[in-house]
């Protein structure tokens, strides 16, 4: 047969259909591994394969899908894992006849993957690795990775291929999206095709989960961002389950219909998944064989991508903004973080850059005597849960580049080789491994001063990239930025090696820009013009200050001149909001009043609007301009308090209103405290235990509502959670207490309030009981007779004040 | 043709997350803001803003499910090949009558915030409960993230799900909890219970979600809407 990527160039190629379906008819058992029967029932299996072959099948898939020996292990067979797997090879080719290629059938592990999941990427290369090394040596015609949910399952599954087969024959990978266009793992169309070309895949495509309408979208993105051959096999509709059988509602008719849309999209090989037969392949051959593969030339940009978001980096597209600061450098903290192994300021600084704008982050934890590859892992582990941008790997040490590739699930950009031969040796192998791409600085020994002569190097390390199986499309080079108050021509030679790689080599350009100005005054100021220059000489990305607006501005106004804004579109965008910083369209108009307020009334808005951080300052001013203490607690901070309180009452202002008032309240009462004492302790209102009752470990609630009593002038007793009722007794007893405060969170510790109640009314003690916690209603309080309930922590001061004049009755009768 | 993943619990270490204004408002009964910035008072806002940046380096979420194949019903118990014990009370009969399997799902942001709260609890109470909603609200979304985990795989494999309850609502009894951390083995994900069975990082979900034959549900009787999780909001 001629190669299959050979047809591939003028042909639409079939492959087959379901497997499993087919088995169960033969009487294959629910929950029986189909790949078993490889050995127990060849025959059938052998059938099958005919049938597709038959039918119109120019590739056919070895029933060989769960074969890996994590998952034979589940059926107790994984010393068989060699035979299985041959066996499956021999019985499609016996079928084949030399009429179909024979796609060895890798299916995913059942497990997920780290940095996500248990299974370590090691071991899930390892896995891989073993059956296809396995299926090569059975003769298959390609491999075949397909039904992958998770991008990083299917980086260690080309790995682990890629190892075993080398580019001995062609590799298909397929993921699995869902009706939304996305992994499971996340990742859109473009993401994915990112990462698989990045390993250089032969076929990229889709199978499973969903019908062929779904997929059609998907064919078209991954057409439009790739010109790798695309394969798509759809189940027969989305499944039902009835009468203990799964149903495919989609006929044969209705799936070969949608042939012709996943061609135009760019599909060029068509087979079904679940729920499809022989039959569904005879009909789409009659629709397939008949059209042409469409041409899709894309075009030719460096593509990063996290596991969520793929990046374009060249010409024509948006310039690339890579944040610096996850960098030790100077950071004594940031240091001392990475020294003891902590990611926290790591993921604040990512989560920061972000939000500046970055477009992609430099990650960098080099710190000395610090094992660096362990802190990259955790770094990049830490990074990728919470920022969706692609990241770059910036390490001297091989061995951190490594353990931040392995656990990076998307196609990282590499900082950085150069061309030096012992570094290109080190680098850019993990960079063919990995499917990752790379910065190559143009030094080499040293840095050349001239621009053609470090145009040589970039031609150097090109080479050798080549030559290891990477493409251009793998590569940036850093045209080097050097301090320009030391060396004033290496910054013209700089901006001459961008034009150089652009119009000799046709490849992308990125700098560090904070080198360039190092040594002069109003830094910014230079890197922010040199930027410009070097946006207009053609640089396509920066490893630059992303918090520095001005630095935004500038890419945005120097790429509508470098042909990277089509109608100026972004710069008009970007305008608004630095006239807005916050983005909204108008500032807020607040109602001031007409005449500045007094220090006192400050303090009384200060309360109604949660100012904490201004309160101790205007308490100790209001009282150096002679207000007294008592003025200004009971005239100034009480009534902002209850106001707040009425406000909460007319739905206006909320519980975190009231609890940011109470709070900034407790901060002034807390400067005011020593002159109130001064004419001797201040009288409390009554004494409140309060607890979470024994059981229960919430407390936040009751927390709140301490600090809400104690600012209305309460002595509150705090016993904590958990807390036994003797415990609660005791101290009542003690602190000669009015109120006993329950709080319980839980249905089934809630009971322990109605066994307080009965206690202290067998006891006969004078205590009033309020109750309150989420599962705790009106209902429950009438019920178990508690003397009162309040629903929120806008209640619970109302309720106190009515508790304790009720209990200071009831101590007049007796 | 994926193969289910029944009977063995299947672990999330690291999921990845973002924490949505518009949800911390919702959770802390701020009605009709989406986002902070139309917050009128900054103070409040920027105190908000903190928890949740601070949110983002504590949070580290994991979970697991396990899908367990329901044999029949006993008395007042929907059995499963695990369990005859798990399932107990007439609104698990309601929920799983209809159903094959029942997936298990257990989930946690970690312990470091609810430590945090802890440690902040007295001095800085009003950022401590903002710091808790945040950190009530991830737990939910860790839970919501595995739910929807799980209904991708019952929808995969033809089924109907119903939807999500959680332990010790209505009369499944919180005291199930010991057999569903032991099930799911969540000790792998660092989750204990205390003696009255409430997990511990208390910032943690766990509920059950059937799979149901949809062509076997009366219309009557589909559900379309999960149910909320435990989820912390206390006096």
């Amino acid at each position: 047969m001629k190669p299959l990527l050979e047809r591939l160039k003028s042909e639409v190629l079939l492959l087959d259909g379901s497997m499993g379906a087919l088995l169960q008819s033969r009487g294959l058992p629910a929950g029986y591994a189909p790949d078993l029967w490889n050995l127990e029932r060849p025959s059938d299996i052998q059938n099958v394969h005919a049938e597709y072959v038959d039918a119109g099948s120019d590739i056919i898939l070895t029933n060989t899908f769960g074969s890996s020996r994590l998952r034979l292990r589940e059926y107790n067979s994984e010393d068989r894992i060699g035979e299985i797997n041959r066996a499956g090879v021999e019985l499609a080719r016996r079928a084949s006849r030399g009429r179909a290629y024979i796609a060895g059938d890798i299916g995913p592990s059942g497990t997920t993957i780290a940095p996500f999941g248990d299974l370590s990427f090691d071991d899930a290369i390892e896995i891989f690795r073993e059956q296809a090394h396995i299926l090569l040596d059975a003769g298959c015609d390609l491999i075949a990775i397909e039904t992958m949910f998770d991008i990083q399952e299917m980086r260690a599954a080309l790995i682990g291929v890629r190892e075993a087969v080398g580019n001995r024959i062609p590799v298909m990978a397929l993921m699995t999206f869902n009706t939304d266009g996305i992994t499971d793992s996340g990742s859109d169309p473009e993401t994915a095709a990112s990462v698989l070309e990045g390993f250089g895949v032969d076929i990229m495509g889709l199978n499973c989960s969903v019908g062929p309408e779904a997929m059609v979208p998907v064919v078209a993105r991954l057409g439009q961002t790739t010109n790798t051959y695309i394969a798509v096999e759809p189940n027969a509709g989305l499944p039902l389950h009835q009468d203990g059988r799964t149903i495919y509602p989609a006929n044969a008719e209705e799936v070969a219909s949608f042939a012709p849309k996943f061609v135009e999209g760019g599909a060029n090989i068509i087979g079904g998944c679940c729920g499809t037969t022989p039959d569904y392949i005879r009909i789409l051959a009659r629709t397939v064989k008949r059209i042409p593969p469409i041409s899709r030339p894309t075009p030719n940009l460096l593509k990063i991508s996290s596991r969520t978001k793929m990046t374009l980096v060249g010409t024509g597209v948006p310039f690339l903004i890579v944040g610096e600061k996850i960098n030790p450098t100077g950071k004594k903290k940031f240091s001392e973080a990475i020294a003891a192994g902590q990611t926290d300021l790591i993921v604040a600084e990512a989560r920061k850059e972000m939000e500046a704008g970055a477009h992609a982050l430099d990650v960098n934890v080099g710190v000395p005597l610090v094992n660096e590859a362990e802190m990259m892992d955790k770094a990049v582990t830490a990074i990728q849960n919470v920022v969706s941008l692609p990241i770059v790997i910036d390490s001297s040490y091989a061995s951190a580049l490594e353990a931040g590739l392995k656990i990076y699930p998307g196609r990282a950009l590499v900082n950085s080789v150069n061309a030096e031969d012992e570094r290109l040796e080190e680098v850019l192998p993990l960079i063919k491994r990995y499917g990752a791409s790379v910065i190559a600085l143009v030094s080499g020994d040293d840095i050349p001063e001239k621009a053609s002569d470090r145009l040589k190097n970039a031609e150097k390390i090109l080479k050798r990239a080549l030559d290891l199986g990477l493409t251009p499309r793998d590569i940036i080079f850093d045209t080097l930025a050097l301090t320009v108050s030391a060396v004033q021509e290496a910054a013209r030679q700089t901006l001459e090696t961008i034009r150089l790689i652009k119009s000799e080599l046709g490849m992308p350009t990125i700098l560090g820009l904070s080198n360039v100005s190092f040594g002069l005054p109003s830094r910014k100021l230079i890197h922010d013009n040199f930027l410009a220059m070097a946006i207009g000489s053609g640089l396509d990305a920066a490893i630059c200050d992303p918090y520095d607006l001005v630095l935004h501005q500038t890419v945005s106004s120097a790429s509508v001149f470098a042909g990277r804004d089509p109608d100026c579109r972004s710069y008009i965008k970007k305008a608004e909001s630095w006239a807005a910083p916050d983005g909204s369209s108008a500032p807020k108009i607040r109602s001031e009043p007409n005449r500045p307020l007094t220090t006192v009334e400050e303090i009384r808005q200060a309360i109604i609007e949660g100012e904490r951080d201004s309160i101790d300052s205007l308490v100790r001013r209001a009282l150096a301009e002679g207000e007294s203490p008592f003025t200004i607690f009971l005239d100034y901070m009480t009534p902002a308090i209850r106001h707040l309180g009425d406000l909460f009452g007319q739905r206006v202002k909320f519980i975190p209103h009231l609890i940011a008032g109470a709070d900034t309240m407790k901060k002034g009462v807390d400067v005011l405290q020593p002159y109130l004492e001064v004419q001797g302790p201040v009288e409390k209102k009554g004494t409140i235990v309060f607890a979470t009752v024994k059981g229960d470990i919430h407390d936040i609630g009751k927390n709140i509502c301490i600090l809400m009593l104690r600012n209305f002038g309460y002595n509150v007793i705090d016993l904590g959670r958990n807390v036994p009722l003797e415990t609660i007794l005791d101290a009542a007893e003690t602190n000669k207490a009015e109120i006993v405060a329950l709080s319980a969170l839980m249905t089934t510790t809630m009971m322990q309030m109605k066994t307080a109640i009965d206690t202290i009314r067998e006891r006969n003690l004078p205590y009033k009981v309020m109750i309150g916690g989420a599962v705790v209603t009106t209902k429950f309080s009438e019920e178990i007779k508690s003397d009162g309930y309040g629903k929120d922590v806008g209640e619970v001061v109302p309720l106190a004040e009515k508790l304790i004049q009720i209990f200071s009755k009831d101590r007049v009768k007796v | 043709m994926p193969t289910m993943r029944i009977g063995t619990p299947v672990f999330f270490n690291n999921i990845p997350f973002e924490i949505e204004e518009r949800q911390i408002l919702r959770e802390m009964r701020i009605p009709r803001k989406s986002f902070l910035r139309e917050l009128d008072e900054p103070a409040l806002a920027a105190q908000i803003k903190k928890a949740i940046d601070e949110g983002y380096r504590l949070i580290q979420g994991k979970g697991v499910f396990r899908t367990l194949t329901i044999t029949g019903i006993k008395d007042n118990c929907v059995t499963t090949k695990e369990t005859e014990t798990l399932f107990i009370g007439e609104k698990m009969l309601k929920l799983l009558r209809y159903c094959d399997f029942a997936t298990l799902i257990v989930a946690t942001i970690g312990p470091q915030v609810e430590d945090r709260v802890d440690a902040l609890a007295a001095g800085e109470p009003a950022y401590s409960f903002f710091l808790e909603r945040v950190g009530a609200w991830m737990a939910d979304y860790m839970g919501i993230y595995l739910d929807r985990a799980v209904e991708k795989e019952i929808h995969r494999f033809g089924y109907g799900r119903t939807f999500r309850f959680g332990v010790g609502y209505g009369d499944w009894p919180l005291s199930s909890q010991k057999e569903v951390m032991a099930l799911t083995e969540a000790h792998k994900i660092h989750i204990e219970l205390t003696d009255s069975f409430i997990m511990i990082p208390r910032l943690s979900v766990s509920a059950v979600i059937g799979w149901e034959r949809t062509a076997d549900v009366p219309p009557k009787n589909r559900q379309s809407r999960p149910e909320p999780d435990e989820k912390e909001s206390e006096m």
